[in-house]
């Protein structure tokens, strides 16, 4: 293979990277004005433009910036249902991460009253994805606990269960093996997917199981039950991610930060699960922690 | 490998206090263990654990004499079979265990008697010397074995073990139990022909790279080129055997001939034939999932096969694909006077002039191959017979946004040739055996210019596809082939390589495609016996505007 120097770095790849995409961010923010089309791009731009500048200059503000602008591109596809939006539920789950990790509330709580019933609603015309029946199915879900956050109601996070549920059920190995033709990006994304259901799902548990002052207790001890258990699904996940990292020699500037951890984690702090274990980890240093910045996880200043 | 089962690990976290990291690399060492007396006459317990927890207090003692240490292949911490003992103290309490691997009548270390101490140095083979290259103990017994977790793979390179791990790892533990003696020789003699085919030069351990992982730790872990390869060709492998299997069900006697002609080819008796051609796992699995080897006449079949029948017809084809493959280089040798490999290689070496593009298509018309690549390479022939113009089915060409008519210049990347093009034919660049990536991705991609012959500032692209005998487009990264979302997946594919020059390529094709200067088109037509048939090649669609009728027949 020719072209490839010993001396070119990774910082060199995320510099020449970073410069790219915010020469494609300008293009698209202004494309997406009168071409729906460019929503998407606009999403991921912003995406990966928040990973490049995080690893080069570890500035949670901009990052945070970024991503809330993504999730206000995709809302806006999902909400307007413009001509050249693909309203894919792989989208519909990216938005969700993005508005959650970014604290943006508006793009958070639009999101969370497209559920239920995304199949025949917000995702109607889903053109990418749309053979996988398990990214419905946790669309569905995640929506749903969405929902059931912004409207504080236990019954859509009890709907929430079976979707995550059916979610884990219809991860299909072989769909994941012909979508991606790398075995080892299809494993990880097989488990990255069964992860983040199990960490929805755990969440989801928390609200519908949610007891009355009265079961104080009882309370504490399960959602204390429920925390060791998010926490250790998300060890597990990130060792994951670790080893695929490590094995595929490509670069991968979407994991420098593991977004669907960051805001999972966000989420369960709303829904009143301890989230102490995340301190002992970093005090710990346990292996890939460092792609869940605290400054990113924790709630930006409040303006004055 | 067999997990551990819930019993054993929660005695031996109740009675230790291991932290549940610890329990899991010791299962990981691939080994039952069980609580048992102490007992300190153990013979060779090399008893190495890779990583100690969270709990640190947690020691792991080494009596006895350790027998191969120095050698790189106990860098992982693998310990030898037999009867092992490993001491663990913890906070004072002291708990030994006796570890006995799992075995079966055909492991050659089921005993643990003095067999399993043999292991020394190895040949460059990665056999262990003191078993022969092919024996009892060869290589293919090992890889077997420690697939399956019933041995801990000493005999092996610790890079074949670090791939075999890989292996079984990405293709799950249920794909590593059901290796039964049937699939599990196919699958094992793939691999170990892989293995085989692995640089010999296997000899220093897997190094730092100054490949950081995104977060500013440029000492992160990487792993030589050769092993990334040899892990690629093993997945392949892995997922070839899979993929028989299914069709196994489906396709009886005929899936079984397929495969068993497919086994020779790659790892058998005519491997020299399939290595001369880059046959790979990974191409034929693409043609294989999508319908590829269907024959030419079914496309147009009213009453197209179904179920086994379809399955009986692939098969067959495959098979006649294969035997046109051999034919045709055994023809070549004999007129090069000679059955080297040598010899034909620099007969056509001296025949080549001019560019890439006039060496490929004669190179590339020498040799049948997988129906897939000999499509893909009938791109370039096709475009340069019709001067770069394309058109739809209502004569249109593709034509800038100012109407200014565009045709296709130079060709920049064609996936059979490795990718990017420099416009200089290499000998050592193709036929190439192809990365997963590369055949999933773009087939060709050329720069576009005036009809005039001008050159266009800023530049536009075009990506050209080819589908084959009616094949099924792949649907690639959730994406619907030819859309505009499957575009930018694959572009971005180019922006993550770690080859800058793919890098460069896609950041350029993702900013001619924002400005809607990147066409697409699709060429579609029939390779029979692994050769394109004349006259079937049409240009049948254009991007962004869709046309169903055939365009252009290329004669």
């Amino acid at each position: 293979m020719s072209g490839f120097s010993a001396n070119y770095t990774a910082t060199d790849y995320d510099l020449r990277s970073l410069n790219h995409e915010r020469r494609m961010l300008a293009v698209y923010r202004q494309s997406s004005h009168t071409d729906a089309g460019a929503l998407q791009p606009l999403a991921n731009a912003c995406w990966r433009t928040s990973c490049f500048e995080w690893a080069l200059y570890r500035d949670a503000e901009t990052v945070r910036r970024l991503w809330g602008e993504g999730a206000r591109a995709l809302v806006q596809g999902f909400a307007r249902r413009r001509h050249g939006f693909d309203p894919s539920p792989d989208q519909l789950i990216l938005a969700l991460h993005l508005s959650i990790a970014a604290r943006e509330r508006d793009a958070f709580t639009e999101l969370a009253f497209a559920a239920p019933n995304l199949r025949s609603g917000a995702l109607r015309d889903a053109r990418a994805f749309r053979g996988s029946r398990a990214h419905f199915h946790l669309a569905e879900g995640y929506a749903l606990v969405a929902r059931a956050l912004a409207e504080h109601k236990q019954s859509p996070a009890r709907a929430a269960v079976d979707s995550l549920a059916a979610a884990r059920e219809e991860n299909d190995a072989g769909w994941w093996e012909r979508q991606y033709p790398d075995a080892l990006e299809a494993s990880w994304r097989m488990r990255e997917h069964d992860a983040v259901c199990a960490l929805l799902s755990a969440v989801a548990h928390r609200i519908a199981d949610e007891k009355e002052a009265v079961h104080e207790l009882h309370d504490e001890e399960v959602a204390a039950s429920t925390a060791a258990d998010f926490g250790q699904a998300v060890d597990e996940a990130l060792v994951r991610l670790e080893q695929f990292v490590e094995r595929d020699t490509n670069h991968h500037p979407k994991l420098y930060i593991w977004l669907p951890g960051i805001a999972l984690c966000a989420l369960a702090a709303s829904a009143r699960l301890p989230i102490e274990w995340l301190q002992e980890r970093y005090e710990k240093k346990v292996v890939g922690y460092s792609r869940l910045p605290l400054e990113l996880l924790r709630n930006p200043a409040k303006k004055a | 490998m067999d997990d551990l089962s819930v019993e054993a690990s929660n005695a031996v976290r109740h009675l230790t206090n291991l932290p549940q990291s610890t329990v899991e690399t010791l299962k990981n060492l691939g080994q039952n263990i069980q609580p048992g007396p102490a007992n300190t006459q153990g013979t060779n317990p090399q008893n190495q654990v890779g990583q100690q927890g969270e709990n640190s207090q947690t020691q792991v003692n080494q009596p006895g004499q350790q027998v191969g240490d120095s050698h790189p292949g106990n860098a992982f911490g693998h310990h030898k079979p037999g009867r092992q003992q490993l001491e663990i103290r913890n906070q004072g309490q002291q708990f030994q265990f006796r570890l006995n691997p799992r075995t079966d009548g055909n492991s050659p270390f089921a005993d643990g008697g003095t067999r399993g101490h043999h292991y020394g140095n190895w040949n460059h083979h990665g056999h262990s010397e003191s078993h022969g290259s092919h024996g009892t103990y060869g290589l293919n017994s090992a890889i077997f074995s420690y697939l399956r977790g019933d041995s801990d793979g000493s005999a092996l390179r610790p890079q074949v073990r670090y791939a075999l791990d890989v292996v079984s790892d990405t293709m799950g533990s249920e794909w590593a139990n059901n290796l039964t003696s049937k699939n599990g020789e196919r699958i094992v003699r793939l691999i170990d022909h892989a293995v085989e085919q692995a640089p010999r030069s296997f000899e220093h351990t897997l190094h730092q790279a100054n490949r950081a992982n995104g977060n500013g730790h440029r000492e992160s872990f990487s792993i030589e080129p050769e092993v990334q390869r040899l892990v690629e060709n093993l997945l392949s492998a892995a997922q070839l055997g899979k993929h028989f299997d299914k069709l196994d069900k489906a396709g009886g006697n005929f899936a079984r001939r397929a495969e068993a002609t497919v086994a020779q080819f790659l790892f058998g008796d005519k491997s020299m034939v399939g290595e001369r051609v880059q046959l790979s796992a990974a191409e034929l699995l693409r043609d294989l999932r999508s319908g590829a080897f269907r024959p030419p006449g079914e496309v147009f079949n009213p009453f197209p096969l179904t179920g086994r029948a379809r399955v009986a017809s692939e098969m067959m084809e495959l098979m006649r694909t294969f035997d046109a493959i051999e034919r045709a280089i055994r023809q070549l040798d004999g007129r090069h006077n000679g059955a080297q490999q040598g010899g034909l290689d620099n007969g056509l070496k001296g025949r080549l002039t001019g560019g890439a593009v006039a060496a490929f298509e004669e190179l590339a018309s020498l040799f049948p191959g997988s129906p897939g690549r000999a499509g893909r390479n009938e791109i370039p022939k096709l475009i340069g017979s019709l001067g770069g113009m394309l058109t739809d089915a209502n004569g249109r060409q593709f034509v800038a946004a100012d109407g200014t008519a565009l045709k296709l210049d130079q060709l920049l990347w064609l996936s059979t040739a490795g990718g990017l093009l420099k416009g200089t034919f290499n000998g050592e660049m193709f036929p190439v055996r192809l990365s997963p990536q590369l055949i999933y991705g773009f087939d060709a991609v050329y720069s576009v210019i005036g009809f005039d012959g001008r050159t266009l500032n800023p530049p536009h692209f075009a990506a050209v596809q080819a589908q084959i005998n009616g094949s099924e487009l792949d649907w690639v990264f959730g994406q619907a082939p030819l859309t505009e979302g499957w575009m930018r997946a694959l572009i971005e594919r180019l922006k993550d390589s770690v080859l800058a020059d793919h890098n460069m390529l896609g950041e350029m094709l993702e900013e001619a495609l924002a400005a809607g200067r990147f066409h697409a088109a699709l060429v579609s037509g029939s390779v029979e016996e692994g050769e394109a048939v004349a006259g079937s090649f049409k240009v049948t669609r254009l991007l962004p505007s869709v046309t169903g009728e055939p365009a252009f027949n290329y004669a």
